[in-house]
């Protein structure tokens, strides 16, 4: 049972977050929550390219604008029932992702991040301008009945309890795949490319499965928000989605399994919170964005950790040999730069 | 004949644009390796400086002008010393850290401007027509004051002391620190320098249409494209990348598929970057 205790902490975790309902929240509450969930499954796929292997990708913007066109034409135009417009939606985004890596992980550094820029809003021109399929700017109203295993699912609290567990899975999934071999290797090639090549590592084909599996959360995620959101257009995709993903994922921290999570319950929560005019809450989300950076490049979830060290550090030299308290993510304090290899 | 000329006068006026843009995101990648998203918005900033400074009239231009390409150089100088310092290090954490600024700008902007689009036309109603072309004096203001501003940035980067230290730093930073160099004032001599070209291109581009908060969102992705056609870090290539870009662009628009123009952009950076990583002219990143 090496994993026992981190399934026994998700569980709680999961328990916790589908209690929500119980406590009689708001309708607006409620798909705050949901929308939040929503954030956290694409964000896990993007802390996963950048926590593990130091990519950072901005084409996770665009790439759920394609599962959520997917599902939104599909459920729409071609009437297919949930699942399997679920299952198409993840497929189609992790085939588009492929692509995506195919292109843009030929070059390195600031380039890899740049073309993924340039793949965001290439998305998001050719949604607004392929007009005969997706009715460019004017959107698709998502309005499909919706059947899962006999259960019709109608209110708010029916998508946050489907949301909620398919982000449990995704917890999952994603921590599986960060300590298994994969994940070490895919580690690797984030410290250091050319090292993880000549030990035989076959970086091209990893770091390229990497990507399409993230790819596959971004649309999962895409196909929940146009089915709970009941309305896609071009510009809720694209970069500028990227950047909300991107703070949800440093203001928790990339490398922790909660650390997504906890950044965007943040991101959603704290505009309505701190209840100012629309435009002064993005503000806000920018001033709180580039203090994270700045101050815990670590992230959030990485507060504990760091408070213990300044509190060893203020209470004299540990007596311990360096490394023998060290557990978890203990090499998480420096962000990864991925930059200078 | 005619028309053909009539396009590369526009795709001048546009290009004029793009340039004064690149080559102050070229510039600072150059020396700090910092991918700065937040350029864009610097000369939306200077856009506004100019409406708040020269609501009408073709002398008050000039003043509009001025004040907003120093008012963007100081304000790049401040973002400088305050954050990018900060971030020199770790140069991911720079972009990053101008993903944030471009929220706060953007926001701040249409908070105190409101949302909606703006223009000026101190030059108005003046056409010349010259063989056949027609050639609206704002953009003849705009072709001209950035070929002007370019010949002084290459005597300046090229003829004197302090644009060799700048040349110095982007080549090897460590060493012209080594030499005595001033490193780190040179790095915000650079900020301030695309600061003023952001400032000029936003003087300059609210001329040619119309201006709201959002719209350095989607100039920077432009600038970048044109800085990375040209080849990152090459303020030659930038010039370069920005006839490039907007060529293709007027091409787009002559067949009738304006609402396509964007995604050819973003395709022929991609296009580019896969076929010849350093564009057109060599980049300074040896990291491909």
């Amino acid at each position: 049972m090496r994993y026992g205790k981190s399934l026994v902490v998700l569980a709680v975790v999961t328990v916790l977050m589908l209690l929500l309902p119980a406590v009689g929240p708001s309708n607006r509450v409620l798909s705050l929550a949901t929308l939040a969930a929503i954030y956290a499954i694409v964000t896990y796929g993007i802390a996963l390219l950048f926590g593990t292997g130091g990519l950072l990708s901005i084409a996770h913007g665009g790439l759920w604008g394609i599962g959520a066109y997917t599902a939104a034409l599909f459920a729409v135009r071609a009437g297919w029932s949930f699942l399997p417009v679920l299952v198409l939606s993840v497929v189609i985004t992790a085939g588009a992702a492929t692509l995506v890596a195919l292109m843009s992980l030929r070059v390195r550094g600031h380039y890899f991040t740049i073309i993924t820029f340039a793949v965001a809003e290439g998305i998001r021109a050719l949604i607004n301008a392929w007009t005969p399929v997706t009715a460019g700017t004017e959107g698709i109203v998502v309005v499909a009945p919706v059947r899962v295993f006999g259960f019709d699912i109608r209110s708010n609290a029916d998508w946050y309890y489907i949301v909620v567990v398919s982000l449990a899975v995704v917890i999952a999934l994603t921590r599986l795949v960060v300590v298994s071999r994969f994940g070490r290797r895919f580690a690797a090639t984030r410290d250091n490319l050319d090292l993880a090549a000549s030990v035989g590592i076959g970086v091209s084909r990893l770091r390229l499965l990497a990507f399409s599996l993230s790819g596959a959360l971004a649309g999962l995620g895409g196909a929940y928000w146009a089915y709970s959101q009941t309305f896609v257009h071009g510009d809720q995709f694209g970069a500028a989605a990227s950047i909300v993903f991107i703070l949800c994922m440093l203001l928790g921290g990339a490398r922790y399994t909660y650390g997504p999570l906890i950044g965007a319950v943040i991101v959603v929560f704290m505009p309505p919170l701190l209840a100012l005019p629309p435009l002064l809450a993005t503000a806000a989300l920018g001033v709180v964005f580039i203090l994270v950076i700045l101050l815990t490049p670590g992230g959030l979830a990485s507060l504990p950790e760091r408070l213990g060290q300044l509190w060893r550090r203020w209470r004299g030299p540990d007596p311990r040999p360096p490394g023998a308290g060290a557990a978890g993510d203990g090499a998480a304090a420096a962000v990864p730069t991925g930059v200078a290899s | 004949m005619s028309i053909f000329l009539q396009q590369v006068f526009n795709t001048l006026s546009s290009a004029s644009v793009y340039a004064l843009l690149a080559v102050g995101v070229t510039l600072v990648f150059g020396l700090t390796r910092i991918v700065n998203f937040a350029h864009g918005d610097l000369l939306t900033v200077g856009s506004y400086v100019l409406f708040l400074v020269a609501p009408a009239g073709a002398i008050w231009f000039l003043a509009g002008f001025a004040a907003a390409m120093v008012a963007v150089a100081v304000l790049a100088v401040v973002l400088e010393r305050l954050l990018f310092r900060r971030t020199l290090v770790a140069p991911i954490r720079g972009f990053l850290v101008s993903l944030g600024l471009i929220q706060i700008i953007e926001s701040g902007l249409s908070y105190f401007f409101t949302a909606g689009p703006r223009t000026v036309h101190p030059f108005i109603d003046r056409v010349w027509t010259v063989g056949g072309v027609d050639m609206p004096a704002d953009r003849v203001v705009v072709i001209v004051g950035t070929a002007a501003v370019f010949l002084a940035l290459t005597f300046y980067l090229e003829r004197t002391k302090a644009g060799l230290m700048i040349r110095a730093v982007a080549i090897d930073a460590e060493t012209a620190g080594l030499m005595g160099g001033p490193v780190t004032r040179t790095i915000a001599g650079v900020f301030a320098l695309g600061g003023m070209l952001a400032g000029a291109g936003g003087a300059f581009g609210a001329l040619l249409a119309p201006v709201t908060p959002f719209l350095g969102y989607a100039l920077i992705l432009k600038g970048f494209a044109v800085a990375l056609i040209g080849g990152l870090g090459n303020v030659r290539g930038a010039m370069l990348g920005a006839v490039v870009l907007a060529a293709l662009e007027t091409v787009v628009i002559t067949f009738g598929l304006s609402t396509w123009v964007s995604f050819f952009g973003f395709t022929l950076m991609i296009v580019l970057l896969i076929v010849r990583p350093r564009g057109l002219l060599r980049g300074v990143e040896a990291e491909i």
